[in-house]
């Protein structure tokens, strides 16, 4: 598979976190946080997953970057396979 | 439980997530060249990507959900479902069985099974196999729409847009469906397995942050331990003899019945999560895989069962006042009363409602009965602020899901290869038989959703008079309570749909829980239990883990009781352990 799942893991998690991070911003000292103990939940947690999905996007990128540097191995033959 | 709304910020990351889902499928279909591209990933995963999902293919709504019931109901003994029900026998499979499954070249467990014994043994497995796994895919999608009813998440929305609140159910059967239908029919299981390990760092990212407020509200570990009993906070005090510990089994039985039979029973030959390992790259690395998902699997009861053990540790809601000063100058008192179910409950966990009388369902003592199904549920809307909100449901969206997703790739396989291929059409071509998986897997998403609603049809009969309470029934509607907010901003949602509906579904993920070895059946009213959607064997007997298996086989060759005993097992495993 060409597809590194870092990739579109790692991007997701970055808007989530960066969503999450931004709204926490925005509500900073709100009402809402009585139930989190008072704790801004929205950005503590927002930044650890901008963070992580950051490294996932990079890892994957770098991971795809390395295999298309590598030399292409052969493709199949075209041939239809039977089921066995 | 108390209406919660979401806001923007809560729909946007949900949105996000199904976005990302459909955007994977896209994005794998140029890769689905021919059918074991479709069926088995191509046999090119790296092994962190199928171990990842080997776990999660397993974390379905039972664990989420049932987990976090059990640990509310039972305490911390629920852990030994992981470490002596999952670590040894993952381990097992991962070193000594894999080389079978994976160096044999079968495509599917019912085809190992035929190349070890022969084509009938194949043959029932597939058939049991295939309408299992199906019924697996359908509970899952009706426990999640149910779950979104309870919740009442989306009533803002439905009420907003002038819609029937009943049609919540509905379309939450029909979007799952079309979601996971999308997904696995673009990018069949490598599809399935990406949105696995989405699904499983998405569980991590929902659940954490719930752990931690939980604990830190409670005070800590130590905290917890000084407001529960001592039995909940240890997981072997009490095992020499069934009747002083919660579970009521003693630990033989445990071992040997847990240990042993149920989980090997699983672990080992569910195709499920055998299709998982089976879709790596090399033989070594299908060795490594389940060995990979035994290491967060060690962790996990800190992620499922700890919520449990928060919500019954927690304050039970009472009537909170609170007084704000509006910047005109304006005192208001908001005055929240909690509903006759939470502040009945114990702790976060809301007591059980009857969904037809509404009122609140008794034991043999006059005490209430507790609804452990909602605990974790209760928890995240507990403690989340909207925001990370989104994201908590999101996770338990995403189990639910996944789950079916699973279910939907195995059913596929198998129905192809096993049935399609062995029985209806020999010697196809390969482009034949990758058009015909995709269509069985709109097959099995049709065929899921007749289960789901089959399955209404037994929990609740008041689906026979029509949509699910979009009309006013005089015998159903609940008697007058007090308002639940006086402040006359929040909106007052009809109380039809309150608990007293829908707790009555969730008594079905109830049941299925409480079918876990040794877990009795004490506080299951009768009327819920003489209603299930499926034949499951009744463990009549209280004795534990040795009463739900079937008697052990004579020992023979060690092949020969794991290829016999597959086939038997697997409904019941499915049964007990299947991923909702």
């Amino acid at each position: 598979m060409n597809l590194d799942l870092r990739i579109p893991m790692g991007l997701m998690f970055l808007l989530v976190g960066l969503i999450l991070t931004i709204f926490g911003m925005v509500t900073n000292g709100s009402e809402i946080y009585l139930r989190s103990g008072g704790t801004n939940v929205n950005i503590g947690w927002g930044l650890v997953l901008l963070i992580f999905g950051a490294i996932m996007f990079t890892l994957g990128r770098r991971n795809q970057r390395r295999l298309a540097k590598e030399p292409q191995k052969p493709q199949e033959p075209g041939a239809v396979r039977r089921g066995h | 439980m108390t209406h919660t709304s979401l806001t923007a910020v809560d729909w946007l990351i949900m949105l996000l997530y199904f976005v990302f889902v459909l955007g994977i499928g896209f994005a794998l279909k140029r890769y689905m060249k021919t059918s074991k591209d479709f069926f088995q990933a191509g046999r090119a995963l790296p092994a962190w990507i199928c171990g990842l999902a080997f776990i999660s293919a397993n974390l379905g709504a039972q664990e989420v959900i049932g987990m976090g019931a059990s640990g509310a109901k039972y305490g911390l003994a629920t852990s030994h479902f992981y470490w002596i029900g999952a670590i040894p026998a993952m381990i097992f499979v991962g070193i000594f069985m894999m080389p079978f499954y994976y160096g044999s070249k079968a495509r599917s467990v019912p085809e190992f099974l035929r190349l070890r014994f022969d084509e009938k043994t194949r043959a029932l497995n597939a058939c049991s196999f295939a309408v299992m796994t199906v019924f697996s895919s359908g509970i899952s999608m009706y426990a999640m729409a149910r779950l979104i009813q309870t919740l009442h998440v989306f009533d803002s929305i439905f009420l907003s847009a002038g819609l029937p609140l009943g049609y919540i159910f509905h379309l939450s059967i029909i979007l799952s469906a079309i979601i996971v239908l999308g997904y696995i029919f673009l990018g069949g299981l490598t599809s399935a397995i990406y949105n696995e390990v989405l699904q499983f760092f998405l569980i991590i990212a929902g659940f954490l942050p719930l752990v931690l407020i939980g604990l830190r509200n409670v005070g800590g570990w130590s905290g917890l331990k000084a407001s529960l009993p001592s039995a909940y906070t240890h997981s072997w005090q009490g095992m020499t003899h069934a009747n002083t510990n919660p579970l009521g089994v003693e630990w033989f039985g445990l071992a040997m019945g847990l240990g042993f039979v149920l989980s090997f029973g699983y672990w080992c030959t569910d195709f499920l999560v055998i299709q998982t390992a089976m879709a790596t790259d090399t033989q070594e690395n299908a060795r490594r895989v389940p060995l990979i998902a035994a290491i967060p699997k060690m962790f996990f009861p800190f992620l499922v069962i700890l919520p449990g053990l928060l919500a019954i540790a927690a304050t039970t809601p009472k009537e909170v006042t609170t007084q704000r000063v509006e910047a005109n100058g304006a005192i208001v008192h908001t005055i929240t009363f909690p509903t006759e179910a939470e502040a009945k409950g114990k702790g976060l966990v809301p007591a059980k409602t009857d969904p037809l009388t509404g009122k609140i369902v008794l034991d043999a003592s006059g005490h209430p009965l507790l609804d452990y199904d909602l605990a974790i549920p209760s928890m995240l809307l507990h403690y989340f602020p909207t925001g990370i909100l989104g994201l908590g449901l999101t996770a338990l969206l995403a189990s639910f899901m996944s789950g079916m997703a699973g279910n939907v790739t195995a059913f596929n396989t198998v129905w192809t290869y096993d049935l399609y291929q062995s029985y209806i059409h020999k010697g196809g071509t390969d482009k034949h038989y990758l058009a015909m998986g995709r269509w069985a897997t709109v097959g099995g998403i049709i065929l899921s959703m007749a289960t789901a609603y089959a399955a209404t049809g037994f929990n609740n009969i008041m689906h026979h008079r029509g949509p699910p309470a979009s009309r006013p029934d005089p015998a159903h509607r609940s008697p007058p309570r007090p308002p639940r907010r006086l402040d006359p901003r929040h909106s007052q949602l009809p109380q039809r749909h309150g608990p007293e509906l829908l707790d009555r579904h969730l008594g079905l993920l109830h049941q299925l829980h409480c079918l876990h070895p040794g877990q009795p059946h004490g506080q299951t009213q009768t009327r819920v239990r003489a209603r299930r959607p499926r034949p499951l064997p009744d463990p009549k007997t209280r004795d534990g883990p040795s009463a739900v298996v079937a008697p052990p086989r004579s020992p023979g060759r060690p092949a020969d009781r794991h290829g016999s005993n597959s086939e038997h097992h697997l409904p019941l495993e499915s049964a007990v352990f299947s991923d909702l």
